[in-house]
């Protein structure tokens, strides 16, 4: 469910902000409890509270006194501007390192992203 | 908050537990690995007072928890001998619970023993070890203890019995909140129920951290030996493997993505280490060698 | 209900079945002999108290070690403290002896009156003196009850081998009672080397010296998983 490489809290504040890009969590809408959270994923709910509390901290999520967490209103644009800014950095430089080391031009991988618009 | 200063336990020229501090705040579930011989067990008998220790001090909420009544009566330890009365049927084991512990719920002692598949007319020396096992985790759990002290309850259940009993216990837990602490070898299985690990070996403390944080602290960085041995140059190694020119070196720490970045870039294999295979390395120095807790440094 | 009560409670429900089920049997078995002895003859001693009144001092024995043996552990993995355990467990043990040694004279009163139904007693048949059996049998009783504590007590607290060293001074509640007190070849009521009196007096005083010394052994005690 969770693997060794990183700490499951950070998992799931990932899997919920994943959720929350992918437009399975609505805006708005009530997350599950951070028991409800620990036994359906078998895992301690401090550690569930701390991917949540992670949440809060980052304003992908609120929480509502006395009712429960909730995914703010502005989460996915939030997020999507985050992965965006990364996205270069991340996920474009690598690409272009590993090209580069293996002996693909710049030219090729634009004529094939020209084929893939 | 259950708190050790300095805790000693002798027996005679051996010790157990070697000065060993601690500070635990109740209503979280611990989980306490250590080899054989590590003094977990004579660590989990002077917690639960059925043994004093040889020096130091332990205080479970400012009070010394040896035969005090208030502490004991809210106190469980379920070990694999089960103290009971071995001729006793399940049933009257079950009763002798339910007159003695104040906070004995029978309903859902029977609905564990249903679920452990325990026929309550069956005397308890003629149960298997997975069966007196079962038994052990519907006494510990049952008795909704403040302080809950599982050694080792898991030895001869097979897998599916396993599984039910975190859920239970995770269930439960989850219900009525309270201090469970739970010694294993079965790491892996059940890691994911800690909120806190406590490492223990030789009778010392090596580590006491959140469970959680353990995850991703160890790295396996594996490539041509010279280029390994640059890169792990200045970090704890906690073990090692050598193929030929190849080195596989396990390392305490976590890598942050500039120095993935340069591993991957010298042409090394980066691997995780699961929290069963951190405390294998944590607690396997050879006894001449460097103590585990000084490795840490 | 205070803990050490609900240990004296505990323990007494837990020997209840096998006490029933063993006057019965003791009751129903010496009926028998009974019967057939006198089919052949006069009865010309108690058979009651030659078995059940020598038998008394080694079931309370058992009992003794039975108490640190087992119940020890499993009352203090139960939440009882080894200081309510004692308690609780000598007001057992004091009210078992009590009551048993009552039972051993009950029995030799009944076993007169029914051997009486059958014809005139046998001048040699031993006629009851509620008092002076009673406090024979049961200062033997007490005696061998703190013995088995005791030397249990030893052997759980310091192991096997060391345990030996308790195993001769733990012996001397019952050893001292039994050469002062304990009933002759037929179970009859004998007082031996020292008069009457002082022999109850010097029995009951060894059995709380002796008494004195499980509480010493016990009161801080490692809960070991088994004896020795």
């Amino acid at each position: 469910m969770f693997d060794d490489r990183s700490p499951i809290y950070l998992q799931i504040a990932d899997g919920i902000k994943d959720d929350v890009l992918s437009g399975v969590l609505k805006e708005d809408e009530q997350v599950m409890s951070t028991n409800q959270y620990a036994a359906f994923y078998q895992i301690n709910p401090a550690t569930a509270a701390k991917g949540f509390s992670t949440l809060v901290d980052e304003g992908v999520l609120y929480k509502k006194r006395g009712i429960g967490m909730f995914v703010s209103p502005d989460a996915r644009a939030k997020l999507l501007d985050g992965r965006r800014q990364r996205f270069f950095a991340e996920v474009v430089d690598p690409m272009l390192a590993e090209a580069r080391m293996i002996g693909i031009g710049v030219d090729e991988i634009v004529a094939h992203l020209g084929e893939r618009k | 908050m259950i708190e050790l200063q300095d805790l000693t336990v002798r027996y005679g020229d051996t010790v157990a537990v070697d000065h060993l501090s601690l500070t635990l705040p109740t209503g979280k579930i611990y989980g306490l690995l250590g080899r054989n011989g590590s003094g977990k067990t004579s660590l989990l008998s002077v917690l639960a007072s059925y043994r004093k220790a040889t020096s130091g001090s332990i205080t479970v909420d400012g009070v010394d928890p040896f035969e005090n009544a208030g502490v004991m009566r809210q106190t469980s330890f379920i070990r694999d001998t089960l103290d009971v009365n071995g001729a006793d049927r399940i049933a009257k084991v079950l009763d002798f619970a339910a007159r003695l512990r104040q906070g004995w719920d029978a309903a859902y002692a029977a609905r564990l023993l249903e679920m452990f598949e325990l026929d309550p007319r069956k005397r308890v020396s003629s149960l298997s070890r997975g069966q007196r096992s079962s038994l052990g985790v519907v006494l510990g759990l049952a008795a909704r203890s403040q302080l809950t002290i599982l050694d080792e309850v898991y030895l001869g259940m097979d897998a599916v019995a396993r599984t039910a009993f975190y859920r239970e216990l995770l269930a439960d837990y989850l219900d009525r909140p309270r201090t469970i602490i739970l010694s294993t070898h079965l790491i892996e299985e059940v890691a994911d129920l800690f909120e806190q690990v406590i490492i223990i070996d030789r009778g010392r403390l090596v580590l006491h951290e959140e469970a959680d944080e353990l995850r991703g602290r160890g790295v396996t960085v594996t490539g041509p030996a010279a280029a390994v041995d640059a890169f792990v140059a200045g970090r704890t190694v906690l073990g090692d493997q050598h193929l030929g020119g190849v080195r596989a070196a396990t390392v305490y720490g976590r890598l942050a993505p500039d120095e993935v970045q340069r591993a991957q870039g010298a042409g090394l294999a980066l691997g995780p280490v699961g929290i069963q295979d951190l405390f294998v390395h944590l607690t396997s120095t050879p006894a001449a060698g460097p103590r585990p807790q000084e490795a840490l440094r | 209900m205070s803990e050490s009560t609900l240990v004296t409670t505990n323990l007494l429900r837990f020997y209840r079945p096998i006490g029933l089920w063993l006057g019965s049997a003791m009751i129903v078995g010496i009926g028998i002999a009974l019967t057939a002895v006198l089919s052949v003859g006069d009865l010309r001693f108690s058979l009651w108290l030659m078995i059940v009144g020598s038998a008394a001092k080694y079931w309370l024995l058992a009992v003794g070690i039975m108490l640190t043996g087992m119940h020890l552990r499993q009352y203090v993995s139960a939440g009882v403290t080894r200081h309510e355990f004692l308690a609780g467990a000598g007001l057992f043990g004091l009210v078992t002896a009590v009551l048993f040694a009552a039972a051993v004279i009950a029995g030799h009163g009944l076993e007169q009156w029914a051997v009486g139904l059958a014809g005139p007693l046998s001048p040699d048949y031993p006629a009851i003196a509620p008092v002076t059996e009673y406090l024979h049998v049961l200062p033997v009783e007490l005696g061998y009850l703190v013995s088995g504590t005791a030397i249990t007590a030893g052997f759980y607290r310091f192991g096997a081998l060391p345990g030996l060293l308790v195993l001769v001074p733990g012996m001397l509640p019952a050893a001292v009672s039994e050469a002062l007190l304990a009933g002759g070849p037929h179970g009859e009521s004998i007082t031996r080397v020292l008069p009457f009196g002082f022999a109850v007096a010097v029995s009951l005083v060894v059995t709380a010296v002796g008494a004195v010394a499980c509480h010493r052994l016990i009161r801080d005690v490692a809960i070991r998983r088994a004896t020795g």
